[in-house]
């Protein structure tokens, strides 16, 4: 899988921040979910030298996993400092398994920007489905 | 959704028990504010808690309701112990956000020409915005001892006197904290986030008490016209954040066990009773304890700060605390209801304990007049204090509101502040405000929060807690 920019928009809801992410395949869409969740938090300048991260969980059906996969991504930054560059390998299995293993660059203070303190990914209104041309997933954040 | 909404009086509107609805629905609110509530989504949230299991009374919502995840903000509800549940999603990521007010021996125009100058050392020396830490570092053993301990830990290490405790909700220590139910990620991110004020909403902010409504009870308060007072909004920090993370995903694992559906999968609850519901309430009180822990240094910080900057000793700044309470946490408490006494776990998911004179759980201090409730408003409208009374034990689990509540989402906010300098707008209006985050200004500018004035008087009118002062900023530093 390449890094390239996600497809997805900001969703308006009253005290949070929601996003509707799209793209071809599954796979992609959990890579497009994690670089869209990425951008609200933090914008990187620096050029820190990535690492890999395997991360690997099961959710309940694919709403649970993209929820419980983009906490892991949002854990790195707030818990590890490390930011979520790319998917090197990620694979999915019904119902709700995923195996991943991501490139993630350390934060740089000096450099790299924080722009929202994200508390948390809700399972409010989370969903994931196919569409008529590939998938999408929403989310709501607490910020 | 079309939620069937009747209006009862002035102030309270039912939501009829339908469906899976254990309990009614109950807001309180005004012709104008519920007109915004029927808008968004936070009714069908109140129906939905009013599904699980063991409610008793009211699904209730207080006048700052806004649409939420889960519960709606400024949602309350109580659950028997036996067979009711607690909701982490009914606390909140941010675990004890809450309130905390002191007051001075200063006057408005001893600061007022120098608020640019306080302001700007408050924000140099309190740690604020976007994943902001501290000078403090803590090892495990001392995060723990926090946990534990909660502002009394900050008491014995020097941040404030040992007379702050009891001017805090519950003595600044929630019984039943257990460190060894969390998690090595909350510890991790509880190191280095003590006495941090974060970002968002969260605040520290000089104000002047404008008009006293009650003398009496402002008396009691040590209020008077034209005083200086300090206002501080702040809560758990990561440490909470990953707290509830950590058992909502564990509770949302095992909704297929439970013998009862969710309308909403962020509502994930345990019973009380269950191992799960235990170890969930001893991990909340951990969050509940480094919150007022939080608040107590970014109190002593604002003080230090104050002396400094004005050279003046601690006896001519007389910098006391009032009261701190919790708007986002879920309590053991006795109440009445149907004329029984019971026991319950109230969830107040924004909103504040307002207890009436007399309580057994007051401090001597208040014990003759009622808690301090305090309500602050958005940077730039007043904040409130209020007095709880006995209504509210009566009708709302002895709950009242919070703040002022959103009514614009943040995209919308930065939408309407386009072009405009909210700052020069506020030093318009006499109020100086310095901020970390480049959008947090536009995110939080007034228009994007109900009047909290309107919210307050649906409050002092429906008798949940009276009016006693009103306290408008001078200043105010923002994460």
């Amino acid at each position: 899988m390449s890094k390239k920019k996600p497809d997805f928009n900001l969703l308006d809801h009253t005290a949070d921040l929601g996003m509707a992410v799209r793209a071809n395949s599954l796979e992609e869409l959990f890579e497009s979910a994690a670089i869209a969740l990425t951008n609200l938090f933090v914008k990187q300048k620096g050029r820190a030298s990535p690492k890999e991260v395997t991360i690997a969980l099961t959710g309940q059906d694919l709403a649970d996993t993209m929820v419980r996969w983009l906490g892991e991504i949002l854990y790195l930054f707030e818990g590890e400092r490390l930011i979520f560059i790319g998917v090197k390998h990620l694979a999915l299995s019904p119902p709700g398994h995923l195996e991943a293993i991501i490139s993630a660059a350390p934060f740089d203070p000096e450099q790299d920007e924080i722009l929202h303190e994200i508390k948390g990914v809700t399972y409010h209104q989370s969903a994931v489905k196919q569409t008529n041309t590939g998938w999408e997933a929403k989310v709501i954040f607490d910020i | 959704m079309d939620i069937k909404l009747e209006r009862l009086d002035e102030y309270r509107w039912i939501i009829p028990k339908s469906g899976d609805m254990r309990v009614p629905g109950l807001i309180f609110s005004n012709s104008e504010l519920i007109r915004a509530v029927r808008e968004d989504q936070s009714l069908v949230q109140v129906r939905n808690v009013a599904t699980l299991p063991g409610i008793v009374g009211y699904a209730l919502a207080m006048p700052d309701i806004h649409w939420g995840y889960g519960f709606p903000i400024g949602g309350v509800a109580a659950f028997k112990i036996d067979e009711g549940v607690v909701s982490p999603g009914g606390v909140g990521y941010d675990i004890n956000c809450g309130c905390r007010l002191m007051t001075t021996a200063l006057e408005a125009h001893e600061i007022r020409p120098r608020i640019k100058e306080i302001i700007s050392a408050l924000f140099n020396n309190i740690p604020s915005g976007v994943g902001s830490t501290g000078p403090l570092k803590l090892s495990k053993k001392e995060e723990q001892k926090v946990a534990r301990k909660g502002a009394a830990w900050a008491i014995e290490n020097g941040f404030g006197e040992p007379e702050d405790l009891e001017r805090t909700e519950d003595y600044g220590t929630m019984p039943g904290a257990d460190p060894s139910v969390l998690s090595e990620r909350a510890l991790k991110r509880g190191m280095d986030q003590l006495g941090t004020l974060g970002s968002g909403n969260h605040f520290l902010e000089i104000q002047v008490v404008e008009k006293i409504y009650d003398e009496a009870v402002a008396s009691a308060f040590h209020l008077f016209e034209g005083q200086i007072t300090v206002f501080i909004h702040s809560g758990s920090r990561g440490f909470g954040h990953q707290i509830c993370d950590d058992f909502l995903k564990e509770m949302a694992r095992r909704t297929n066990e439970q013998e009862f559906q969710l309308p909403d999968r962020q509502l994930a609850c345990a019973h009380l009773t269950s191992d799960l519901g235990r170890r969930y309430l001893a991990a909340m009180a951990c969050a509940a304890n480094y919150a007022w822990a939080n608040r107590q240094i970014l109190m002593h910080w604002a003080r230090e700060t104050l002396m400094k900057v004005l050279s003046i000793s601690p006896g001519e700044l007389r910098m006391n605390l009032l009261y701190d309470v919790c708007h986002n946490i879920a309590k053991i408490e006795d109440h009445t209801v149907d004329g029984k006494k019971i026991t319950v776990c109230v969830h107040r998911k924004g909103a504040t304990r307002a207890l009436p004179k007399g309580h057994q759980l007051l401090p001597k201090l208040y014990s003759h007049v009622g808690q301090p409730v305090l309500i602050p408003g958005d940077m730039g409208t007043e904040s409130y204090v209020l007095v709880g009374s006995e209504a509210a034990l009566d009708q709302s689990f002895a709950s009242s509101c919070h703040g002022a509540g959103r009514v614009l989402s943040r995209s919308q906010a930065i939408k309407r502040a386009k072009g405009r300098s909210i700052n020069r707008e506020l030093e318009d209006k006499g109020i100086f405000v310095q901020s970390r985050g480049k959008k947090t200004l536009k995110e939080e500018m007034p228009e994007a929060y109900k009047d909290v004035s309107q919210v307050v008087d649906v409050v002092h009118r429906a008798g949940l807690a009276t009016k006693v002062a009103r306290l408008i900023p001078l200043g105010a530093i923002k994460g």
